[in-house]
């Protein structure tokens, strides 16, 4: 127990003054501490006074110890704080802060004000989340006594996604700690010193070239408006919030949107997300306003008359994709589930298909994700990953093969960061875009990568595998087990964790997965987990939905949600449901406008399992329903009952069965034809999300990842 | 086999000092250099291929008098060497001519022999009034011996402190230790066994030894000197400390400005790996034990422990708050201590003499001695070596010999840009850790700044101020935003536009700088404002009152005029000022004209002896806010 102004409070072995007085409610003020950072002692806001303890100690570094009596607000406490925090404003554009007529000008001037150079509070984008207003209010800071000496730096608009201003920045050096500590990266740091001290690159480079990854984690630590997303900056306090997870990846971020006018204005990753802890991405920090808000997303039901698509009701839209189902059999129409749908709808295209229109095919469509939870369904009994994303939290060392982390599931680089940092070793074999080998121990980036697997795994088969020989038996001129031996060394009796991604695609990937899986992760302590691309693959296949994808060539009517899916020439009728035109709209009968991420309500199912509910912020385009709400008329039009999506109906929720054994092997069936991987590493409903993000394009340009 | 290392030692320090050709020994650390050493030993060498081709000239270190660089000293065979300061290429052909051809010891220029008494007629070096005072323990070899030979440091003794301390148990060194009283020589006086202790009970493996070599103060040089003169001293040193505390791996961190020590250290790693001082099993015993030198790239905070570390492990130099101490948590998170080289090249003597012995010396408080870079407005510069306790008038008077040019005394400066200013009327404060602390300022690691009465104590504290404002990591905020603005505010004052609140303001940030700073630095650095504030109070007044510099150092508050009186019209101020804001016609009185001087100074410097006509006056009352 802990004495803090008088109050006896608990705390946890390792936790600081600081920690502990928050969680007992006792407020310090502070600039540079952040939950999710090593402390760091540097805005000196925090100090407070401990009884036997020499000068001003900072709570932040201070550690909690039994019988320490903590003073927090004592008068001469407060008057060295008022003056650490009047040298802070020295160099913050102040005069809002102090300025007598703030509370009218707040009341009546509520919009923010663009403007090219922050001089105040009142043309700040940070205004409503400002942590420096705050501590001064808190310590009644009424005048600063000092001229402002503005540093005067350039204004940073040259990357995508963000915008510095450094000019208002307070150098707390949290985001250049996240940025090392956190995301591994290590993109910026401070330079110079002294007065000249700022936050950068090294030798003043762009942030494209400096390495980095756009993640927007400093964005959200920044405590001023030193730091901002550039597409929404100016939108001003959000009028709803909403948490959600993130589908635009596998991985499941939890998220929280904000909305304003009707639509998303900013997406944050949420504090206690089970996949992200609090981290995200570019894609789901920053893409997710311009993708939405992007002005071709469909917004009436379209009917072709005439050989011209004809905006009309729903009404009139349901009817026109029920007659035209209708006239055919069953076994002629297909239905392409788009890996981004929500659960509740994925089951109710299930019962469509199955119940309503009498056994139509059912696909899920996404190439990778569909083979690799097929396969692993034959290996394990079990459609998915054999444990979850916190088994790399535990892991001795970790296999990363055939994925491309940063590009396609981002955020997975804090928790290799992490395990690295705890001393786990990274094996990474596969072509990779990352810039940084910090991540890395054993780094394989060579094209036949798979024939040093193929060596590591047989080093560690305790007896001939057929797994192996199926491997190796693949690879045409099967050389070698270079640097084998010391992978096979990191990995053998250790907790290991293999993430396996989609650039084993064209090589043999049922052979591959195989190969894993029966000799790596088929020991103990081993996880196996699939880097599933797209959003909700678990969930849909969950639901009932996996492919073999192989997509018959003569299905006549197709009913596609995914904007992606390959037209076979046969398609007499297509009804294309999807919240974005593009190309396939040229071929379809029908148009349904489906809603989109930030506007959809349900659940979805991370790649590891978790369920996750999705709750709307925006109402959505024109006319656009959400998919549960179409594919329920739908099924009304065919003469079934309207679906809703109560628990009932659609009968129990699947339960993903626990890994139980390794199946015999020989049941995978042959490799699919190799066809060359999209060039862009993400999708949403079949819509590259690199094409509808203008500074996504430049990023991935620039990296060299798209044309 | 080790024994032999001594008895080879002796027995060609004797081949050296009884050599039967003449041995010219040169001053040849970084401080000879600068005097012109490098061209002097090139002399002396040109010379002795005309007089004697087969005498020997040997580089030694420094031994401490920089005001008589370079020195040269002289050894004919079967004598005690001679040294003679002050020598030019010139003078040291003449010098050698004399001594070894013509028998003529150049009486008038002698400063003494290296022996313990007279010969010749010539009185023993010692007994020199800058050296008699002091008393020699880690400088003992400095300037003696040639830093390159191991041998030589083998025959002064070296080694035999760490051959007895290998002979006890670690925690017997560290008792050994405690008795002597040693405290910590980088400035903060933290006593060492204690530092010790500490990190031998923390748990933790491997265990690190830092030698703190990133000796960053303007106008401080011990460590360099040292470690140019006597590395093995300070090798010497970290072995014991790394057995006492039970490091197996040591590092020298040290700056890159320093190429001859680096050299020097190189080289005296590779003799100790070839006499197994180094390496595995240590003169034999159970002990291993290895060093790298880590260069710094020149940023004064890492000299503080905590950004040393992060230096060494390859990130930005910025300190960290403590709790945890490097001695829990050091570098690359293991237990580590970080010794100054001083300290370590005060331990081989320690453990030779006895800690008990050598606690004989020194005030009640400090044990030992300590020692000082004197520079400033002394007689006489250098390097000195002084137990604890000695009176500042001993150090400034009679080892520097009185002020320069014998102007008034006005203040010291100790402990570099984070000390403080000590006043004329302390000049009988005894030096020790406490008391200088208790005169506002800090020992440091030992640099001594004297100041005249041309001495601005505005300008002094700007100019310290400037150098710490700018050294500032610039991670924490009031180091780093405090002391930019109170130098705006010395600015001011020294511009003639201070306020009178100004001196309020600036007690009031520099408390906040002291009391909230992270680190040493930041507390520290308001150090030469505070204490020259405290005892110059009157300065600061005429400056802010009267826009007047009393010892016109200030530029804004004074201004050069001619007196036509005086004036011999030699126009050599006429031909030198820069800006053309003299005129005159020859043998006339010649004017300046105000509005173009840029008050650069050079005229008054130039004006001739006998005229003096140049002079620096106060600005009248209309001038002063102009």
């Amino acid at each position: 127990m802990i004495t803090i102004d008088g109050k006896v409070v608990p705390f946890r072995p390792g936790q600081t003054v600081l920690e502990a007085a928050t969680e007992a409610g006792i407020y310090i003020p502070t600039l540079c501490s952040h939950p999710h950072l090593p402390p760091f002692g540097a805005c000196r806001l925090c100090l407070v006074q401990i009884e036997n303890v020499r000068g001003l100690p900072p709570a932040c570094t201070t550690p909690a110890a039994d019988d320490m009596v903590v003073r927090t607000d004592t008068e001469d406490i407060q008057r060295l704080r008022r003056s650490i925090l009047r040298l802070i404003l020295s160099e913050h554009p102040n005069s809002c802060i102090v300025c007598g007529e703030r509370e009218l000008c707040e009341k009546y001037n509520v919009c923010p004000t663009k403007a090219g150079r922050v001089t105040g509070c009142n043309l700040c984008p940070a205004k409503e989340r400002c942590e420096l207003r705050r501590v001064a209010d808190y310590l009644k800071v009424d005048d600063v006594g000092y001229l402002l000496d503005y540093h005067n730096y350039p204004l940073e608009r040259d990357d995508p996604f963000f915008e510095r201003d450094y000019n208002v920045c307070i150098l707390c050096g949290r985001c250049v700690r996240v940025c090392e500590e956190i995301r591994g990266v290590g993109a910026i740091a401070f330079t110079k010193r002294g007065h000249g001290t700022k936050v950068g690159t090294s030798f003043g480079i762009s942030h494209l070239d400096g390495g980095c990854q756009f993640c927007g984690a400093c964005v959200d630590v920044c405590p001023t408006g030193a730091l901002s997303a550039r597409a929404t900056k100016w939108h001003g306090k959000p009028e709803k919030k909403a948490r959600t997870a993130c589908t635009l990846c596998g991985v499941g971020c939890a998220i929280e949107l904000q909305g304003r006018w009707d639509r998303v204005m900013d997406a944050i990753p949420h504090m206690d997300g089970p996949t992200n802890q609090g981290q995200g991405c570019v894609l789901g920090r920053f893409c997710i306003p311009p993708l939405f808000n992007s002005k071709d997303r469909l917004k009436y039901p379209l009917v072709r008359k005439e050989g011209s698509l004809v905006p009309v009701d729903w009404d009139e839209a349901i009817a026109e994709a029920a007659k035209g189902l209708k006239r055919y059999e069953p076994g002629d129409v297909d239905i392409l589930v788009s890996p981004n749908v929500t659960n509740e709808t994925a089951r109710m295209l299930h019962r469509l298909s199955k119940d309503i229109l009498g056994g139509a095919r059912i696909e899920l469509d996404s190439q990778f994700d569909s083979l690799a939870l097929a396969a692993s369904r034959s290996l394990t009994g079990c459609a998915g990953s054999t444990g979850e994303l916190s088994a790399i939290d535990r892991a001795d060392a970790v296999l990363v093969v055939g994925a491309d982390i940063c590009l396609t599931h981002p955020v997975l680089r804090v928790r290799l960061n992490r395990a690295r940092a705890r001393g786990a070793k990274i094996i990474w074999l596969g072509p990779t875009r990352d810039p940084n080998d910090r991540l890395v121990d054993i780094l394989v980036p060579e094209a036949n990568y798979l024939e040093v697997l193929a060596g590591t795994l047989k080093r560690l088969a305790s007896s001939a595998k057929e797994g192996f020989d199926a491997l190796s038996g693949s690879l045409d001129g099967f050389t070698g087990f270079k640097g084998a031996a010391d992978i096979s060394e990191a990995l053998r009796g250790k907790r290991a964790v293999a993430l396996v991604g989609r650039g084993i695609m064209p090589h043999r990937p049922k052979a591959t997965l195989t190969a894993l899986w029966d000799i790596l992760v088929s020991t103990e302590n081993t996880s196996g987990l699939l880097l599933l691309i797209e959003g909700n693959s678990q969930g849909i296949c969950d639901a009932g939905i996996v492919g073999e994808n192989d997509v018959r060539r003569d299905a006549k009517a197709l009913y596609v949600t995914s904007s992606r899916a390959e037209m076979p020439e046969g398609a007499e009728f297509v009804v294309l449901q999807a919240p974005f035109s593009s190309k396939l709209v040229e071929r379809a009968d029908v148009v349904f406008p489906s809603l989109g991420l930030p506007e959809e309500s349900g659940t979805t199912t991370s790649m590891d399992g978790h369920v996750q509910e999705v709750r709307p912020v925006s109402k959505g385009p024109g006319m656009a329903l959400a998919d549960a709400e179409i594919v329920s008329r739908l099924v009304a039009g065919l003469g079934g009952k309207k679906l809703d999506m109560t628990t009932a109906q659609l009968g129990p929720r699947p339960v993903r069965q626990p890994l139980s054994r390794l199946y015999p092997l020989g049941v995978l069936g042959p490799e699919p034809s190799a066809s060359p991987a999209p060039a862009s590493p993400n999708f949403y409903r079949g819509t590259d999300i690199a094409e509808k993000v203008a500074d996504l394009t430049v990023y991935y340009r620039y990296r060299g990842v798209i044309p | 086999m080790e024994a032999d290392y001594w008895k080879r030692g002796a027995e060609r320090w004797k081949a050296l000092l009884e050599s039967d050709v003449p041995v010219i020994y040169v001053g040849a650390a970084s401080c000879g250099r600068a005097a012109g050493a490098a061209k002097v030993e090139e002399a002396v060498r040109a010379k002795l291929g005309d007089l004697s081709p087969t005498a020997r000239v040997v580089e030694v270190g420094c031994i401490g008098p920089c005001c008589l660089e370079p020195l040269v000293y002289v050894q004919r065979p079967g004598k005690a060497p001679i040294v003679y300061g002050d020598q030019s290429p010139e003078t040291v052909a003449v010098v050698l001519e004399s001594v070894l051809s013509k028998g003529d010891l150049l009486m008038d220029k002698a400063l003494g022999v290296l022996s313990e008494g007279a010969q010749d007629g010539i009185p023993s070096f010692y007994e020199h009034p800058m050296l008699k005072p002091q008393t020699r323990l880690v400088l003992r070899n400095c300037g003696i011996i040639d830093p390159v030979e191991i041998d030589h440091y083998f025959a002064r003794e070296g080694y035999l402190g760490l051959k007895r301390a290998l002979s006890m148990s670690p925690e017997e060194v560290v008792e050994e230790v405690r008795a002597s009283g040693l405290r910590g020589r980088g400035g903060a006086g933290f006593p060492t066994s204690q530092k010790w202790t500490f990190c031998r009970k923390a748990q933790g493996d491997p265990k690190y030894l830092i030698c703190n070599a990133d000796e960053g103060d303007p106008g401080a040089f011990m460590n360099r000197s040292l470690l140019e003169g006597d590395p093995h001293a300070v090798l010497e040193g970290m072995l014991v400390a790394a057995y006492a505390i039970g490091a197996s791996h040591g590092y020298i961190y040290i700056r890159d400005e320093y190429p001859l020590a680096i050299e020097r250290l190189s080289h005296a790693l590779q003799r100790m790996r070839e006499h197994g001082l180094l390496g595995q099993k240590v003169m034999g015993t159970g002990f291993d034990f290895d060093i790298t030198i880590k260069r710094g790239a020149g940023a004064f905070v890492c000299g503080e422990e905590t950004a040393l570390m992060a230096s060494i492990e390859g990130r930005r130099g910025m300190p960290r708050p403590r709790p945890p101490f490097p001695a829990q948590k050091g570098l690359w998170g293991k237990p580590t201590v970080i010794n100054n080289v001083e300290t370590l090249g005060t331990l081989p003597n320690i453990m030779r003499m006895g800690g008990a012995a050598y606690a004989g010396r020194g005030s009640e408080k400090a044990k030992g001695t300590k020692t000082f870079s004197l520079v400033g407005k002394v007689k006489r510069t250098g390097l000195i070596e002084v137990p604890f306790g000695t009176p500042l008038r001993k150090i400034i008077f009679d080892i520097g010999g009185g002020i320069l040019n014998d102007r008034g005394f006005k203040a010291i400066q100790s402990g570099g840009p984070s000390g403080g200013c000590i006043p004329a009327s302390m000049v009988d404060l005894e030096v020790d850790y406490e008391r200088l602390t208790q005169a506002g300022s800090i020992m440091g690691s030992g640099g001594l700044v004297v100041m005249d009465e041309d001495t601005c104590m505005v300008d002094v504290a700007h100019y310290f101020l400037t150098f710490t404002q700018n050294e500032s990591c610039g991670k924490c905020s009031p180091c780093r935003i405090g002391t930019r603005r109170m130098l705006e505010i010395l600015e001011r004052i020294k511009k003639g536009v201070g306020e009178e609140q100004d001196m309020q303001r600036l007690t009031e940030i520099a408390q906040t700088v002291k009391d909230g700073s992270l680190c040493g630095l930041g507390q520290t650095a308001p150090n030469p404002v505070l204490t020259t504030l405290r005892y110059f109070h009157d300065e600061y007044e005429e400056h802010i009152r009267d826009g007047r510099c009393r010892a016109k150092v200030c530029k804004d508050l004074f201004h050069y005029e001619i007196d036509p009186e005086k004036c011999i019209g030699c126009q050599i101020c006429f031909k030198k000022c820069p800006v053309s804001a003299i005129s005159g016609k020859p043998k006339g009185a010649h004017t300046i004209d105000q509005a173009r001087c840029v008050k650069c100074g050079l005229c008054y410097q130039s004006c001739p002896p006998k005229a003096k006509a140049v002079k620096r006056a106060d600005n009248g009352p209309d001038e002063v806010k102009g």
